[in-house]
């Protein structure tokens, strides 16, 4: 760990956030009672994004406290354009996707859900990518 | 992704024939992290123009002196 850098850390922090949050979240809401977002479900959804903006703020502020942070140098922009590329793809599948949910399946849930689900895939995507790249160079 | 296989360096030569410069030295000095110029190094990732200008001025040598395309 001694050997990371700062945006490292804080891709590590943000996608352990991520993934642990929705996992809980996503066992928590399915299957649907129904097919439209009830009060429960929007409950639910803003807890579980307070839980993680307040993880990811506290952590990255802690991170921030322990560690300098350098400025992003060139190699570290080039890492994340590249892993912008690929999550991007995934966020726009997932939009296409979303539509034809909302056309097909009556309610908002599985629309929301749907695109719920990619956006966080592609942040997934695109902190796996940057991490692979600050290891094996690129 | 991987190792830049047409540039290599002497970067790390360098480095030890003055005075054992570390690479957080380097790194300050042109204005990069210490993993970038261990990417460098290592061949794993290929330096701007600007960056590779920066690292062969700090040696005080001509750029070819520093990276070669092969």
């Amino acid at each position: 760990m001694h050997d990371l850098t700062f945006q490292e850390k804080s891709l590590w922090l943000t996608l352990i956030a991520v993934v642990l949050t929705y996992t809980v979240y996503y066992l928590n809401v399915m299957p649907p009672i129904e097919g439209r977002m009830l009060a429960p479900h929007i409950f639910q959804f803003a807890y579980y994004m307070g839980v993680l903006v307040a993880f990811v703020a506290i952590s990255h502020i802690v991170l921030a406290i322990k560690q300098k942070q350098e400025p992003v140098d060139e190699r570290e922009k080039l890492i994340r354009l590249k892993a912008d590329a690929v999550s991007s793809y995934i966020l726009n599948s997932g939009v296409f996707i979303a539509i034809v949910v909302a056309l097909l399946v009556p309610g908002n849930f599985w629309f929301i859900h749907t695109i719920n689900f990619f956006a966080v895939l592609s942040e997934v995507v695109n902190s796996i990518q940057q991490l692979r790249a600050y290891r094996k160079g690129c | 992704m991987g190792k830049s296989a047409n540039i290599t360096n002497q970067i790390r030569t360098l480095r030890f024939q003055h005075n054992e410069m570390t690479q957080q030295n380097l790194a300050d000095l042109v204005g990069v992290t210490r993993q970038t110029i261990n990417a460098i190094e290592q061949n794993k990732y290929p330096p701007s123009l600007e960056v590779a200008f920066k690292i062969a001025q700090v040696f005080d040598l001509p750029v070819t002196a520093v990276f070669q395309y092969q």
